[in-house]
């Protein structure tokens, strides 16, 4: 598996775990001229944005680490791209980071809440 | 859930306690540091990220922040790390927090989890009692140092593991401690090695007894660096007292060689091309400078007159009040600047002017120029001022040994004796930190004095001050005569050493 197919195989893995957790998938690879959303999802009356980090073994660090301020704040103006594009309504946004870690005897799988905006 | 550890940092010559508190949440990787820290302490985050990983403790992936509280003062140097990775291994749960009760931890963390030697332990440790420590952690290269405060235990350990260990059940590593050796006053240049010149020996003998600043003006071989080199042998030990403030100083510019209290007065000659910030102390946060240095010590300033001017009279206000106050954006200190200084010059330019053997080269423009690069202000505040003749060849063929500096210094120490146990109710203990009120209080003059004194006085034209230091040069020969009577032979000898042709 390549760097490009583990990325896919990893945001595979995670749309499948965040199914099972109640979370419907609205679009996937939004592209915006500054870069792309992974995963945009939808769960209750919320509308999340989720990035997803893939790694295999946990030498070179955790993925959550490789958001890096500069990735985070492409990601957030893509957000905004979205927004500006799309309108339904759904309160709260969420901003996600979805880690993915490939361990020789399990693949471990976290969610990390980056930012949560409350429109009123 | 909030981890807290104690720590200290320096502010000049002040100690302040640091509390250290930490908080991890949830979130992306983030370790950020406030309560203004330098960027010494800045960079803490990544050696604690890195000792605490090759130390095989788990680094918690959250989003770290670590206050130092007071808020306000400003933590420099790298003697904050420990703490740092002791209060995230509280939060961990690595440590339990009342483990940590009653410690203070120093020490500089490297990448691998070794504990490196840090700068101002000595007074930190002397503080302690005043913050309520009951035990103070530092890194086993600073452990004697630490233990010379005498007043709280103090352990050293060499690396995290250890630290951490022993938080735990208790054991401390084995301590390593080099047996505290005396040191002796050594110089490289003895009196007994300088052919001729009795009268320079004479007057740095009177300035060793007193503490006056000395001006020694000759051709060049006269041998006027090679005195001053040697001046430090004549000197006597520091008391303790004057040991424990050297040697805070010293700790925190970090010269303090291993284990030792400085008993022996500094002796600082720096270069002429050094900075007014150099010479008095600086910096955006203030750094001791060489007077600091020389504190109840000697700075000797060779070439007086190649210095920088503005250098030169920066040394005004320390010569006067034995302190230093360096203001800057981050605050103001004061250090304490009590020492001798002693400076040598040539006459003039080429350096013959008024020589018995060679003939000087300068026109009299010239000589003007090159003396009025020491201002009157400078030259008021130098008690003893002293021309040098060449040595003539008869002296140099001398083969007998001049008396050893060893000899000088019991004379020395006698004097100094007589003194401070005179001014055993003053705040100082010699007589060139006399000020007008105590020279009235003090003196003891006879009548044939007093009247040689005014008659000096008036025909050398002296000011206040110089008039001032004339006493006091002949209270410190009068003391070396084993006196504390000033007679008229002691203020005869003392207007000698006014008598100067360089202010002509």
């Amino acid at each position: 598996m390549n760097k490009k197919e583990l990325g896919k195989w990893g945001e595979d893995y995670a749309l499948t775990k965040l199914k099972k957790e109640g979370y419907s998938l609205i679009v996937r690879n939004f592209t915006s001229p500054y870069g792309e959303l992974d995963l945009v999802m939808k769960k209750d009356r919320s509308l999340c944005f989720v990035e997803v980090k893939t790694k295999r073994g946990l030498e070179f660090g955790l993925p959550r680490e490789e958001v890096t301020e500069k990735k985070l704040n492409h990601i957030k103006k893509a957000v905004l791209y979205y927004l500006n594009r799309n309108s339904n309504n759904l309160n709260p946004i969420f901003l996600y980071v979805a880690e993915v870690i490939i361990l020789p005897e399990e693949i471990k799988f976290e969610l990390i809440q980056v930012v949560k905006i409350h429109d009123s | 859930m909030i981890a807290k550890t104690f720590s200290a940092t320096n502010w000049g010559m002040e100690v302040i306690p640091v509390e250290v508190e930490v908080e991890i949440s949830k979130g992306l990787p983030n370790f950020i540091i406030v309560g203004l820290p330098d960027q010494a302490v800045q960079e803490s985050t990544e050696r604690v990220r890195s000792a605490l990983k090759n130390m095989g403790m788990a680094f918690p992936p959250g989003r770290i922040v670590i206050n130092m509280a007071p808020a306000d003062l400003r933590k420099k140097g790298p003697n904050l790390d420990l703490s740092v990775a002791i209060a995230i291994l509280i939060h961990e749960g690595v440590i339990s927090a009342k483990q940590v009760n009653g410690r203070l931890f120093i020490g500089e963390l490297s990448l691998s989890g070794e504990l490196r030697s840090v700068e101002g332990v000595l007074p930190i440790a002397l503080s302690l009692p005043n913050h309520h420590v009951s035990e103070i952690i530092v890194p086993m290269a600073n452990l004697e140092e630490a233990r010379l405060a005498r007043k709280v235990p103090s352990l050293g350990f060499n690396n995290l593991q250890e630290v951490v260990s022993f938080l735990k059940d208790g054991i401390p590593p084995e301590q390593i401690i080099d047996t505290i050796v005396d040191s002796d006053i050594t110089t490289e240049i003895d009196f007994t090695d300088i052919k001729g010149q009795p009268l320079a020996k004479r007057v740095l003998e009177i300035s060793g007894a007193g503490g006056h600043n000395t001006l020694l003006v000759g051709s060049p071989g006269s041998g006027k660096t090679l005195l001053c080199r040697a001046y430090p042998g004549i000197l006597p030990i520091l008391t303790e007292g004057e040991s424990i403030e050297v040697s805070k100083i010293f700790s925190i510019a970090g010269y303090l060689k291993k284990g030792k209290l400085i008993n022996i007065p500094p002796f600082r000659s720096p270069h002429h091309t050094i900075s007014t910030i150099g010479l008095i102390g600086g910096g955006s946060i203030p750094k001791p400078g060489e007077i600091t240095l020389s504190h109840r010590g000697v700075l000797f300033m060779d070439e007086l007159t190649e210095f920088k001017r503005e250098a030169l009279e920066a040394l005004r206000q320390p010569l006067e009040s034995s302190t230093v106050t360096i203001a800057r954006a981050s605050g103001s200190l004061t250090y304490p600047s009590k020492f001798i200084l002693l400076s040598a010059i040539n006459p003039c330019p080429c350096g013959y002017y008024g020589d018995t053997i060679k003939d000087c080269r300068c026109s009299p423009g010239e000589i003007k120029k090159y003396r009025s690069k020491i201002s009157g202000p400078i030259l008021d505040r130098i008690d003893l001022h002293l021309e040098m003749p060449s040595l003539k060849i008869e002296e140099l063929k001398e083969t007998g040994n001049a008396e050893p500096s060893s000899e000088v210094r019991k004379r020395v120490e006698k004097a100094r004796k007589i003194q401070r146990e005179r001014y055993k109710d003053e705040k100082f203990s010699l007589n060139s930190e006399l000020n007008p009120r105590t020279i009235k209080k003090y003196l003891d003059i006879t009548r044939e004095g007093k009247q040689l004194l005014e008659m000096g006085a008036r025909r050398l034209g002296l000011t206040g001050r110089a008039y001032d230091k004339v006493i006091k040069v002949a209270m410190t020969i009068g003391n070396l005569n084993n006196s504390t009577t000033v007679r008229s032979e002691h203020i005869g000898e003392a207007l000698t050493y006014r008598e100067s042709t360089f202010y002509e």
